[in-house]
Formats: structure tokens, C-alpha cells, sequence
């Protein structure tokens, strides 16, 4: 039988929090992916029983070689041993990177708003690491939701590109506890917080949201009543078991 | 989570983010099913426009509601909630019920 599945290496991994960690997979023949796509991940035990899992690709344009980020799910099934127990050495089984609609393509013309919450900035790393690489000049905008700043994915290279980088604009949302010193308190994110720092609907950008299922929904509703088109928001949503995580 | 453990803990993202009430199953979007359906299509369908047999909407099939906590995947219309597509995986064999698209419009250049 035919099988989509196949054997990725771990050769590498970087701590990103206490419990989110990067891990650098080979995957033989891989010729680059499109920004946004997933991985499946396939961990059978010896009893035969087997967990799929879909993780977002976190890096851009690496042939050969891709790179997720998985945060720990305190009672999962499959990514404490993703981020505790995998080492560089160990195999697993990847189907993937899959996924053409909720990607962002280096041809697109239109201003990017990138919207995530939490681990959901994950896909949209990848999506500015594709934009920073590529020679698309339109401005890309993150707004980035998140507890605290313990949870803080990707510190030094966005902090990095906000220096660096005239067509890469970060705004930060803490929702628990902030950085020491931040110009506001931490609060639930709503829809004028988001509404003034994205890019506004007359500038017609394609927008991505990612995160939990509750945010995604809060967030796209929001982003409707506001005049977004539907046509330029996509969503990535976390949730049930075999769902992007 | 069960819904005996929605009694027992406040909902964590309720301190996150000012939302209304949650879907009561939770679903995801139709890219959660691309690497279920890679393996029986050649090309990528995520990406395609698709038609629902119930109420007519056309969308792109990424936008469609993926259930995952089943013995199979259920993939829904955002506008009706009718059954668009069903695949169930058995050891041997694939069933796949794709009944409540109408068409498939796919791009060739993606």
C-alpha cells in the first residue's frame, strides 16, 4: 500500500519557554513548503496504539530541513514527549506539510494582518520568516495575544525584526501579566484593543488568525462586524484532539 | 474537556479574551483534515472552492468545520452545518462519503 507517511529525524531543538520547544526535523526530499501548512505527527506505542498529531511548521523556505514549535499541553497524550523526552537522534513519522488554504503565498500583493493567540503565533512566524526572506514589500502587521510574557514565543528574533525590519510591525496584548515596566495593564483582549492595533479594513489586507478555538471565533466575529470582508480573514483553529496544535 | 469539567473550572481563556458563549462541540477549520485526505488525493484540496449540497454556499474548503473527536472525520458547512464530507480509516481501507459537496472548483496553478 501507498503511504503518505514518512520518516523525519530530529536533529535539533531550542527551548523557546519553560514549556514550548522548538525541534529542527530532517525530512528527506522536502523542496520547501508554503507558509502556513502543518505536519502531522504519527507516535505509535509498542502495543500498536497509535496518536496523530498536527503541528504548524514554524519555519520558512528551508529545503531538506523544517522546524515546528510545540507547546506542552499539561494532560496531552503526545506533546509532553514532543517537548520533554524527543532527542536529537530519535525518528518519527510525518505526513506533510499539508495544507494550501490557510498559507501565505510570496505573490500576494495586499498588506498582511497576522493575528495570534498564544502557540497560534506559531504558523504566523513562519509566514513573516517567508515574508523577511522573500522580496514582498508589503507591509506585514502581528498582533500577538498572550498570558504573560513567560509564554513568550520567538523573543530575540522578533524583538530583532521590530528593530530591523521596515516592513514588519509587532503589537503586543498581555492578558495575565505584562513585561516590567509596560505602558498598560494586563486585560482581556476585546475588540477595541484588537481594532486599534491591526490594519483597518479600508486598506483591504488578508488577514490570518490562529489560536484557540474561543479566540478565533471572538476574533473573526469582531473582525466582521467591523467591515472586514470574510473572503480576507482565515482561521486556524486549536482544539479537539486532532486538531492543529 | 468534558462538560462535567466546565462545572468544576472556570474556562481559562475566559480571562483571555471578552467572548461570548463557546460552541458547545468544538471543531476546527478545514485544514485540520488535509493530511487525513493527502492520502487518498493527488492534490491538495484544502485550498479548493466547494459547493454544499444543502444550502448551495460556496467556499473554500479550508473554511469548512472539521470534527476530529469521532471514529472519523466530519467535515461540515460553515453556513448550514450540513455534512459535506465524511472519512472513516480502517486498518485495510478508506470510506469516504463526499455527498454533500455538489463540486469541487480546483485550482491548477496552486
Amino acid at each position: 500500500m501507498s503511504s503518505v507517511w514518512q520518516v523525519a529525524e530530529v536533529v535539533g531543538g531550542t527551548d523557546e519557554t519553560d514549556t514550548a520547544r522548538t525541534i529542527r526535523l530532517r525530512v528527506e526530499g522536502l523542496m520547501g513548503h508554503l507558509a502556513g501548512q502543518h505536519i502531522d505527527i504519527r507516535l505509535t506505542a509498542d502495543d500498536g496504539y497509535t496518536a496523530i498529531r498536527s503541528y504548524s511548521v514554524a519555519s520558512a523556505g528551508m529545503d531538506g530541513h523544517l522546524e515546528i514549535t510545540v507547546d506542552e499541553l499539561p494532560d496531552g497524550e503526545v506533546s509532553p514527549y514532543l517537548v520533554r523526552n524527543l532527542a536529537v537522534g530519535d525518528q518519527l513519522e510525518i505526513r506533510g506539510p499539508v495544507g494550501g488554504w490557510f498559507v501565505w503565498r510570496p505573490s500576494r500583493v495586499n498588506p498582511v494582518q497576522l493575528i495570534g493567540g498564544g502557540s497560534g503565533v506559531v504558523p504566523l512566524m513562519s509566514m513573516i520568516r517567508a515574508h523577511q526572506a522573500s522580496g514582498n514589500a508589503s507591509p506585514f502587521r502581528l498582533l500577538y495575544s498572550l498570558k504573560s510574557p513567560h509564554t513568550l514565543l520567538y523573543r530575540e528574533e522578533l524583538r530583532r525584526l521590530e528593530r530591523e525590519s521596515a516592513k514588519l510591525t509587532v503589537d503586543y496584548v498581555y492578558t495575565r501579566s505584562t513585561p516590567e515596566g509596560w505602558p498598560a495593564k494586563p486585560a482581556r483582549l476585546t475588540a477595541d484593543t484588537l481594532l486599534a492595533r491591526i490594519f483597518p479594513a479600508e486598506e483591504n489586507p488578508d488577514v490570518f488568525v490562529c489560536g484557540q478555538t474561543v479566540f478565533v471565533e471572538a476574533v473573526a466575529d469582531w473582525l466582521v462586524m467591523a467591515g472586514y470582508s470574510a473572503e480576507s480573514i482565515r482561521t486556524e483553529r486549536f482544539g479537539g484532539t486532532g486538531g492543529i496544535q | 474537556m468534558s462538560s462535567a469539567d466546565n462545572f468544576a473550572y472556570p474556562e481559562p481563556e475566559d480571562q483571555d479574551i471578552d467572548a461570548g458563549p463557546h460552541e458547545p462541540i468544538p471543531s476546527v477549520d478545514g485544514n485540520a483534515a488535509a493530511g487525513a485526505l493527502s492520502e487518498i488525493f493527488r492534490i491538495d484540496i484544502i485550498a479548493a472552492l466547494g459547493r454544499c449540497r444543502h444550502c448551495g454556499a460556496v467556499r473554500a474548503f479550508g473554511a469548512a468545520m472539521v470534527f476530529t473527536d469521532a471514529p472519523g472525520i466530519v467535515v461540515r458547512c460553515r453556513d448550514c452545518q450540513g455534512v459535506l464530507l465524511r472519512l472513516v480509516q480502517t486498518p485495510t481501507r478508506y470510506w469516504l462519503d463526499l455527498s454533500g459537496l455538489s463540486y469541487l472548483e480546483i485550482d491548477r496553478e496552486e
